[in-house]
């Protein structure tokens, strides 16, 4: 376990709710936490645009819906491309100040919804896009992709992934958006402060949150937080900001545990040997060292 | 005062859409709809047209941003053709499903593979069940005329659909012909404004669009789609009409030429139409009764007028510009669907596929097959090396 | 089928207006959760990591809504102070 004396002070966050109850989302999801605050951040003049994914999947049914701002369920290739046209549309009504904003698994950011991002995000359009990774594609039930980690198993590669994890922040950074950020679930105010940064930020806008999925990952819901935390903690999952092409680490771990705490608390890394495991550690260890220099 | 200027089809769709007051075009390039897309630019770089042109990175994508734009209120224009409308084939679902009356030229090309830039219908036809109106032109003038007409097509309350309206490559985009332009406030009235109600992104009026439906939901949808579709074939004619009111020229769901007591028709789409019309003029001064048919509307398909144009035909042949391996060209069983238990024939004819020209001499040995009942119910393909 | 809207009653798409969704997922539950009162500092983590935001601060306590708590155990995990109980009614797997 954690220390975890530290109090969260609520009114750091708005009030208002944009997410009703009745979401129909696994037990243990984080994927609503990264919705409730991102929309929470951004406030009710937004429009939220969610290509195929759990996200989009769990918020609403027939007509029904438990989602208050306007919500368009989206092609999941056409996150960004959609969002596009919205935006002009409000440019053109108007609307300038709606904050137009895709929220897309990793999926529908990295891989089939990759074509879309880049050309939204190098024509530097006015969006904000927050990518949700559970590290699988999730909502067909979690098969390998792009942002799978080295060393995971999945239901279509159990012998688990001998390829590296796609570095989404950085290939986003490359197209000199004015903001990048990575940002976990676990550290909530970090996520928080980055939302409303960006938010005040004109231009495209992207922030990559680490979303643990219990049935992706192979572990009891109960520690979907405390897996998010170990990511960050273990230094594996950096937090930071790019603007404007200045990096800016937000979240230093003040003692790094071993990488191994957080792969051993999950089944997907069960066909992860020991020297897969050392050479983890070496990747996250060279990625600290890159920083410190 | 309306002015006569020199265009091809690509600037006659152009100025439609300027005419009509579109405020977002999302585009990408593909040959031959390219000049189409140089035609906005240029009117908008004069300061002629108040447009948002967004240059996307796929086809795809030009129609998920048209989508996009719709949906936030605006009036959207794109066009595309061949490969690029097959990658957006997806979107053209969801944008039909969504209601969105998004307005597209298709300027007909063949599909890969063999490759082609030459032109022919297999593009329009593979989408035919995407729930889109689909019009298809003659001339430039009607490409202009159509641009027009479509917008308030689309937009029509009883309607509410997205709109292709098809005219072939090379034949007529990169062919120069005499055509009337309207006066930009003349149009600008008679296309009035788009002021969506039934589906908006608005946080003042906030919606959740395109929830997963269960089994309970889609097939009332996708009735609606239907009843809309049947509403399109009043309102086509109601629009056909009112243009001609305002602006001298007609088009209606078909264009039948001399057929009131032809005896032999040929129905077919598009250019060959015109190469028709002539052989068929030539025919009747031979004291042959002979006409054609030209299907405008292909999307709704009008049945009923169909089988009213064609009460005195002896025999039919359709020309598709189609074809679809191991079934019939599109026009050949749609026409087959219309004139059933009517006793009258209907021939099938593939002809012009990848650019193949149609000449005068070819229509004419289709008439002389339907006079010589030469193997009627069977598909014949023109000018095919044997 | 009776009761769903028919063709006339549909909008032209697929939409959904806020409020309408309401089914009590917390039946998806398999245990028992309470929050000890004395126990509680107030320090809000389970308020704000509830995946369902199913916990609400109320006349000065924070409030369980079991009608939608879908029993994920989240809150335990994060609480320091042990506030939180399960009582598992059904064995998992």
């Amino acid at each position: 376990m954690m220390e975890m004396s530290e109090k969260i002070d609520l009114d750091q966050f708005d009030k208002e709710e944009f997410l009703g109850p009745s979401l129909k989302s696994c037990p243990g999801c984080s994927a609503t936490i990264v919705a409730r605050f991102a929309l929470k951040a951004l406030g009710k003049d937004t429009i939220v645009i969610i290509p195929a994914s759990c996200l989009a999947t769990l918020l609403a049914t027939n007509t029904q819906t438990g989602i208050k701002i306007p919500y368009l369920h989206a092609l999941f290739e056409c996150g960004s491309s959609t969002a596009t046209g919205v935006k002009h549309a409000m440019m053109r009504k108007g609307k300038e100040n709606v904050n137009v904003v895709t929220i897309a698994g990793d999926s529908g950011s990295m891989d089939i919804g990759f074509q879309a991002l880049s050309g939204a995000a190098i024509r530097n359009e006015d969006i904000i896009h927050i990518c949700y990774d559970n590290e699988s594609a999730m909502n067909t039930g979690g098969q390998l992709n792009s942002c799978t980690p080295f060393g995971a198993r999945t239901p279509d590669w159990p012998l688990g992934k001998r390829l590296m994890k796609k570095d989404a922040p950085s290939i986003m950074a490359a197209h000199n958006i004015p903001y990048v950020a990575t940002a976990s679930i676990s550290h909530l105010e970090d996520f928080y402060m980055k939302l409303k940064k960006a938010k005040k930020i004109k231009g495209f806008r992207y922030i990559h949150v680490l979303s643990p999925c219990p049935i992706s990952w192979g572990y009891d819901g109960r520690y979907t937080v405390e897996i998010a935390r170990k990511a960050v903690e273990s230094g594996l999952w950096m937090l930071y900001e790019i603007e404007n092409g200045s990096f800016n680490l937000t979240y230093k771990p003040e003692r790094r545990i071993p990488v191994e705490e957080y792969l051993r608390m999950q089944r997907r890394f069960d066909t992860l040997t020991d020297d897969d495991a050392r050479k983890v550690q070496e990747i996250v260890n060279e990625l600290w060292r890159r920083y410190e220099e | 005062m309306n002015k006569i200027e020199l265009l091809n089809g690509n600037e006659a769709a152009a100025y439609g859409a300027m005419l009509s007051g579109a405020e977002i075009i999302p585009v990408y390039p593909i040959t031959p709809q390219t000049p189409l897309i140089h035609k906005i630019s240029e009117f908008i770089a004069k300061g002629e047209f108040d447009a948002d042109l967004i240059h996307l990175e796929s086809d795809q994508s030009a129609l998920a941003a048209a989508v996009g734009a719709s949906l936030g209120g605006a009036r959207v224009f794109t066009a595309t053709n061949s490969q690029g409308l097959l990658y957006m084939a997806e979107v053209c679902y969801y944008a039909s499903g969504l209601r969105v009356p998004i307005v597209m030229a298709v300027i007909n090309r063949a599909v890969s593979s063999p490759h082609s830039r030459y032109p022919d219908h297999s593009d329009a036809m593979a989408l035919k069940s995407s729930h889109w109106i689909q019009l298809f032109c003659e001339t430039n003038q009607e490409v202009l005329d159509t641009a027009i007409q479509m917008f308030r097509i689309c937009e029509d309350r009883r309607v509410l659909l997205p709109g292709m309206f098809s005219y072939e490559s090379y034949l007529l985009s990169f062919t120069w012909e005499n055509v009337e332009v309207p006066e930009q406030e003349k149009v600008r009235k008679f296309v009035g404004e788009y002021n969506p109600e039934h589906i908006i992104l608005d946080p003042d009026d906030p919606m959740t669009i395109n929830a997963p439906t269960t089994p309970d939901y889609l097939t009332e949808f996708r009735y609606k789609q239907k009843i809309a579709m049947d509403n399109a074939l009043k309102v086509i004619r109601e629009v056909g009409k009112e243009f001609q009111r305002e602006f001298g020229r007609f088009y209606g769901l078909i264009d039948p030429y001399r057929v009131e007591d032809a005896e032999f028709v040929i129905a077919t789409m598009g250019t060959i139409a015109s190469t028709a019309k002539e052989v068929v003029d030539e025919m009747r001064a031979e004291g042959k009764k002979v006409g054609v048919l030209r299907i405008r509307s292909f999307r709704p398909f009008p049945r009923e007028e169909v089988k009213k144009a064609l009460k005195s035909a002896e025999a039919v042949a359709t020309i598709d510009r189609n074809f679809s391996a191991g079934s019939n060209g599109a026009l050949y069983d749609e026409m087959r669907s219309a004139l059933y238990n009517t006793g009258i024939p209907v021939k099938g004819y593939i002809a012009g596929l990848g650019g193949r020209n149609v000449s005068k001499n070819d229509i004419r040995e289709v008439f002389e097959d339907l006079i010589q009942k030469e193997r009627l119910e069977e598909i014949s393909w023109i000018n095919l090396r044997g | 089928m009776s009761n769903l809207p028919s063709v006339e009653e549909l909008p032209e798409a697929i939409i959904a207006r806020f409020g309408t969704q309401k089914a009590k997922t917390g039946n998806w539950r398999t245990n028992e959760i309470e929050i000890d009162q004395d126990k509680c500092d107030f320090c809000m983590r389970c308020v704000v990591f509830c995946p369902d935001g199913a916990i609400k601060v109320s006349e000065g306590k924070l409030k369980m809504d079991l009608d939608y708590c879908k029993g994920c155990c989240i809150c335990i995990e994060e609480c320091p102070k042990n506030a939180i109980k399960e009582e598992r009614k059904v064995e998992l797997p």
